[in-house]
């Protein structure tokens, strides 16, 4: 059985999208990020960097964090979702890696401008909206080729998929990318995926108002992270 | 006194850590829920939700529901008090056997009943026929993974779950852990306090009863 520590976002649906497609048992431990559960002393041993989604595999007693390091031991752990054949396998790894550190981090800035900040920035919108269209373009000419990022179906397609869902709200569209269309559409009909993104939808209470909430969420620095650091020493 | 139980169930072993504690030797009449004893005439006599645990007085008197039972022994063999001392306690040991009651084991029973196959038509227990609906299942899991966290949260810095003495809520907690472990709920990985508790109540005789 695998403990997933999760709250309802994007990174948090790339391991439950996982777990039900590998058709996994799992118990879901709620890290509500607008409590500051991910600051709690105890979570650090757990996701030094108090982020979820992590897991703990009670199996093997693995303690997991960072979606992709996530995404590639259920791969393996299932014989799923990553081929083991070298050239496929970095087809995989390399949109993996893409969307870690390029789709993920720039839809994340531009989401916390759009949806979070207290006051309008227009450069900084600019400049997530602009690597968020060119990024979602990288991957409409990839899929000219291909019907997924790395060919078949793949933890790359599982990491990214959550980060194209909120499109509209990031103030794009899809009709300009055609091969993205299709295949945003296709992963969406997939049952697993489904029921992956409905987990824990009801918990949800919305963008955060109040100042408390979104110091939590936002107003983090090493000061209070070594606070934390030195409640668990304790 | 006659106790009727069910040495695999979780209700009654809460009776029978109660009794060990209290240093009790209880006759018991073993009721096979798998079998469906439960369901039979004679046991209904004795309890028409035909669930157990009961205990039954020398004098014949019925009492079921695991609170009722585990406070009439209280009352009736006051030593070593497992309610507490003062006032004070006893509302801590209240407040907390029921939270564990309807957060924890009540989550747990929508959680295992509506997804044993043996059970497609005893969602619910007791004599009325309920379907399962896998939703609450589901629910329930997360609610009994969220529960053990609060636990945790609540055994910072304490010995016990309702303070300084072991107590009727350690025991209940005790079972619950144990029957989150059915259907593979197992102490999350940072609930340290949570375990640190575990392994100190499931090492005393009690726990074996």
């Amino acid at each position: 059985m695998i403990d997933l520590y999760y709250w309802p976002t994007p990174n948090g649906h790339k391991i439950s999208i996982m777990l039900e497609e590998c058709e996994l048992e799992y118990n879901v431990i709620p890290v509500d990020i607008g409590a500051g559960d991910q600051f709690k002393p105890k979570f650090l041993r757990i996701s030094p960097n108090n982020r979820m989604p992590a897991i703990v595999d009670n199996e093997t007693g693995e303690s997991i964090f960072e979606g992709g390091a996530i995404l590639i031991y259920l791969a393996e752990k299932c014989g799923r979702f990553l081929p083991t054949e070298q050239h496929n396998r970095m087809q995989v790894l390399q949109w993996l890696f893409w969307q870690a550190g390029g789709l993920g981090p720039m839809a994340g800035q531009l989401s916390h401008f759009v949806n979070y900040a207290r006051e309008p920035v227009p450069y900084a919108q600019d400049r997530y909206a602009n690597e968020y269209d060119r990024l979602l373009a990288v991957m409409d000419i990839r899929l000219r080729d291909c019907e997924f990022l790395a060919g078949e179906y793949s933890i790359a397609d599982i990491a990214s998929f959550p980060w194209v869902v909120p499109y509209r709200r990031l103030g794009n569209d899809l009709d300009k990318f055609e091969n993205l269309r299709r295949w945003f559409d296709a992963i969406k009909e997939r049952p697993a995926v489904r029921t992956g993104v409905d987990l824990g939808k009801a918990w949800k209470t919305g963008v955060p108002k109040s100042d408390e909430v979104h110091a939590t969420m936002f107003n983090q620095n090493s000061e209070t992270v070594m606070q934390a650091a030195e409640a668990l020493e304790d | 006194m006659k106790l009727y139980d069910c040495s695999t169930a979780p209700s009654p072993r809460r009776v029978r850590i109660f009794a060990a504690e209290k240093g009790l030797e209880l006759d018991k009449v073993e009721i096979d829920l798998s079998k469906g004893e439960q369901f039979s005439d004679s046991f209904r006599q004795i309890n028409a939700d035909c669930v157990v645990p009961v205990l039954e007085l020398d004098d014949g008197t019925c009492i079921n529901e695991v609170s009722a039972i585990c406070q009439y022994l209280e009352k009736a063999f006051p030593e070593p008090a497992l309610y507490g001392s003062t006032a004070v306690e006893l509302a801590t040991v209240v407040m907390w056997d029921s939270k564990i009651e309807q957060q924890g084991l009540a989550a747990m029973r929508d959680a295992f009943r509506n997804s044993v196959k043996g059970l497609k038509a005893h969602a619910l227990t007791g004599p009325v026929s309920y379907e399962q609906i896998p939703e609450l299942a589901e629910r329930g899991r997360t609610a009994v993974s969220v529960f053990l966290q609060r636990l945790d949260e609540q055994l910072e810095g304490k010995e016990f779950v309702a303070g300084d003495s072991f107590s009727i809520a350690d025991i209940s907690a005790l079972v619950l852990v144990d029957f989150a472990a059915w259907i593979k709920i197992t102490i999350p990985a940072d609930a340290t306090d949570l375990k640190r508790w575990y392994d100190a109540v499931s090492s005393r005789p009690s726990a074996a009863a």
